[in-house]
């Protein structure tokens, strides 16, 4: 098992290396001068002394390939440059903004496992009857709809209505509680769709008719089906978690959470380059890990794929 | 082991029952007088520091002070109890209160000052849109207490600039970095009637009342600012009472469709303020269809704003028939009012050759569409509503307007490459207006600068406006303002279209809300709640 994570850790730094190269000139490509626009987004009119004594701020003056060179070795020192706005670091940025996406992507993630597994499963025993109708036809319902307007609803509902949760921001504990449902719905459909399917594909593989043969009972032969459905679940969902550490920037804007993807959108639109730059390589980078970990997980749950280690 | 249906249920149960135990409901507070104000803003406090322009102005106004205030009145003594100006009009003594303390004990004298006016300009590149800053000529500390100015030329608006929210306002000197404030501050410790408690990046700042103020002392002990940068939650938000008050202008804030709905509702009071800003479509005189003086003079006719004030901004604002409304100082300058004339707009287009082609729909001439760009905001509704409307008002004249939305950074490109035909304007607003807007439009990066490239006396534009600014005559310099707005308003540089106001949505027990002058700041000292 140490063999195949190293090797996958070291077939992982080309990959960073190319990325950090399309993440750092992608953002270089746009017509935007940095200089003016960091003073822009300061209401500052970008005089020509401005923009020149910005230049030398930010190290503009500097060609591309020393500037990237200078940010790659950065990175290796764990250094990502320091935000043209708020002139903070960027990873102190994400840092800061980091522990709320992940508390919102982590309940959203425990409640999509547990209820992704268990509709999907319910609704695969009971197949084509009332009870898998019935839920399909409620979490299709849901996921349809616009996260966005399942968000103003939901506070409209429980939080004006019913006066269950305060409508945003975190300094209630119970603030979590819409945003995480709200994404949990936008996300449950898919899962309990995936874990539906290949609970049913499993219906007639070979080693549930020995283990009738063998006379095992219903429970421990769902049991068997459940533990082989749940390969491609988990790496879907292995996948999803930097998707939902990435791209939760409605629900953070709606539910005012200051979190990660607020952080990166806003960056964008004030083309703070570090920012962005450091953002797109640490979401790669994840991506990567998360990859990296859901095929480890995978082949621990199913000791026929350990022998591909 | 595996476990039964039913105990999976249950374990799925009671994760979801989990979740919602935070939100059993809490016994309800019996509330007495409120003594905190609760703001919605859909942007942090950021960084405020007072000589830098990365904070909230409104912030940054509640925390420093300057040594005037501008007032509807004019300017007026603040942290300086008076001033005297030599009679060249080049020099400003100020004689400071005696009894002003910063929040960490500091005393606030002619030291302090002049270490704070030192450092903006020991930063004068980053302030060079404000021309004081270029102006000034020498700071000087006269004794303890007074503090003298000096200036290269009597430039009149010395006093209101002085007044604005940034730069020339006072943070302590122990806040200082090495010295200066270019850098950055330590701290934000100011002498204003709020200090700046806590601040939680994103999320909130916690202003409590400063005790020792040596003014009227805020009324309130504390205001929440919280960050909501959706609208709509921030509407919840209100209908919930968990904010108190929205305060903004041109829909950054709060829309005028939901400002409008929530004034009929009557369960929350609206104000208005008086005319701030003023909006408008600017032309520019640089490209080829739009630099022909009469297509200009045709689209000023073409376009119905009355009704752009009634059906879009449902009469929250006053149409506006000059750039600057007339109450904005020296603007009271008799002009003609071009006001909605199909009939005049299509005759000046067929004069200027522009001939109707049934079959298109549209007018030519020589083979060409008029077929103008109209680029706008797109994260602005008000302003796309604005834009369509426009585009029906044309299309009835025969002019093609292709309406185009950008990324507000896009737009502001846009605005420095002069690549439009129109493009949506809006105006600093007071105390901003006339002077600091006008003198922007010498500046490349600005849109204005761009439109105005086309005009055959642009140089002669700049010229007077540099010379307005050092005219020491009020006389004279109404004057010259008037031949520059006159200029601008014959050569159909702008169609004015409204004046727009700042706007306020609270709760009803909340009582003492107003205005400044500036749209940029919240006098939250004068609130309080019944």
């Amino acid at each position: 098992m140490m063999r195949f994570i190293a090797k996958r850790l070291l077939l992982m730094l080309p990959l960073l290396l190319g990325i950090s190269v399309v993440s750092f000139t992608l953002s270089t490509l746009s017509p935007s001068d940095p200089a003016e626009v960091a003073l822009r987004v300061n209401d500052i009119t970008p005089t020509p002394e401005a923009i020149e004594q910005m230049r030398e701020e930010l190290g503009l003056n500097a060609s591309l390939h020393v500037r990237y060179f200078s940010w790659l070795l950065g990175i290796f020192k764990g250094d990502f440059g320091v935000s043209y706005i708020t002139k903070t670091p960027v990873l102190h940025e994400i840092a800061n903004a980091l522990p709320t996406t992940l508390l919102l992507a982590g309940i959203t993630l425990g409640l999509v496992l547990v209820w992704g597994a268990f509709l999907g499963v319910v609704c695969a025993l009971y197949r084509n009857r009332f009870l898998d109708r019935a839920i399909r036809s409620v979490i299709f319902f849901t996921g349809a709809i616009p996260s966005f307007w399942l968000a103003l609803l939901f506070i409209a509902f429980f939080s004006l209505t019913l006066d269950l949760f305060p409508t945003a921001g975190l300094e209630e504990s119970s603030g979590i509680i819409l945003p995480s449902l709200t994404l949990f719905l936008s996300y449950v459909a898919t899962y309990m769709r995936l874990m539906r399917s290949s609970m049913l594909q499993n219906e007639h593989a070979p080693y549930i008719f020995y283990a009738k043969a063998r006379g095992l009972s219903e429970a421990r032969i769902i049991k068997h089906r459940i533990i082989n459905a749940l390969h491609p679940f988990v790496i879907a969902l292995g996948m999803s978690i930097p998707k939902l550490i990435a791209g939760t920037v409605i629900i953070e804007t709606i539910f005012a959470l200051p979190g990660v993807g607020r952080l990166c959108v806003s960056a964008i639109f004030s083309r703070d380059y570090p920012m962005i730059q450091g953002y797109v390589f640490l979401m790669a980078l994840l991506f990567l890990l998360f990859n990296l970990i859901a095929d480890v997980s995978v082949k621990l749950i199913d000791p026929r794929l350990r022998g591909e280690l | 082991m595996l476990l039964g249906k039913k105990e999976c249920l249950l374990v799925c149960s009671a994760l979801i029952l989990a979740l919602f135990t935070g939100c059993e409901s809490k016994p309800k507070e019996v509330k007495v007088a409120k003594t905190e104000l609760v703001y919605a803003s859909t942007k942090d406090i950021r960084n405020i520091n007072p000589h830098l322009y990365g904070g909230e102005m409104s912030a940054q106004n509640m925390v420093f002070e300057s040594l005037v205030i501008n007032t509807p009145e004019g300017v007026k003594p603040w942290l300086a109890e008076r001033w005297d100006i030599s009679s060249d009009g080049k020099s400003y003594t100020f004689y400071l209160r005696k009894d002003v303390k910063f929040n960490d004990g500091t005393s606030f004298d002619a030291t302090v000052v002049k270490k704070n006016i030192d450092a903006v300009i020991d930063n004068r590149p980053r302030h060079a849109w404000l021309e004081l800053v270029n102006q000034i000529e020498s700071s000087e500390l006269v004794d303890t207490f007074t503090y003298k100015l000096t200036l290269k030329n009597p430039y009149y608006p010395t006093l209101t600039e002085l007044a604005m929210t940034r730069p020339f306002r006072f943070i302590s000197p122990a806040c200082f970095v090495e010295g200066s404030t270019k850098n950055g501050v330590s701290c934000y410790v100011g002498t204003g009637v709020w200090r700046l408690s806590e601040h939680e990046k994103n999320a909130f700042a916690l202003f409590k009342k400063n005790p020792n103020y040596w003014g009227e002392k805020a009324k309130l002990e504390q205001i929440k600012w919280r960050v909501m940068p959706d609208h709509q939650s921030v509407l919840l938000a209100l209908q919930k009472g968990e904010i108190d008050l929205i305060f903004g202008a041109d829909g950054d804030m709060i829309d005028l469709n939901a400002f409008s709905v929530l004034q009929k509702e009557g369960k929350y009071t609206t104000l208005l303020s008086q005319p701030t800003a003023s909006r408008a479509i600017l032309l520019n005189t640089k490209q080829p269809i739009t630099g022909e003086a009469k297509v200009r003079e045709a689209l000023q006719y073409a376009i119905n704003k009355e009704m752009i004030v009634s059906g879009i901004l449902n009469h929250s604002e006053n149409s506006a028939n000059t750039l600057f409304a007339p109450t904005t100082p020296y603007c009271d300058v008799p002009l003609s009012r071009k006001l909605y004339d199909i009939t005049q707009a299509k005759a000046v287009l067929e004069e200027a050759g522009w001939k109707m082609d049934e079959k298109l729909g549209y007018r030519t001439k020589e083979g060409k569409t008029l077929a103008l760009r109209l680029y706008f905001n797109a994260n602005n509704a008000q302003e796309k509503a604005i834009s369509e409307y426009i585009q029906s008002n044309l299309k009835e004249v025969g002019v093609e307007l292709k309406i185009i939305g950008e990324e507000k950074q896009t737009f502001l490109d846009r605005q420095k490459s002069g690549d439009f035909d129109l493009q949506y304007a809006l105006s600093w607003g007071t105390p901003y207006d006339p002077q600091s807007f006008v003198s922007s439009w010498r500046m490349a990066a600005h849109g204005d600068y761009q439109a105005q490239l086309g005009l055959e006396k642009k140089a002669w534009l700049d010229a007077k406006i540099q010379a307005i600014l050092i005219e020491p005559s009020h006389e004279k310099r109404g004057k010259m303002y008037a031949e520059i707005l006159s200029y601008i308003h014959d050569e159909n540089v702008y169609i004015p279209l409204s004046y727009a106001r700042t706007k306020a949505v609270f709760t009803p027990h909340l009582k003492g809300v107003s205005f400044n002058p500036s749209q940029y700041e919240i006098p939250f000292e004068k609130m309080f709640f019944e």
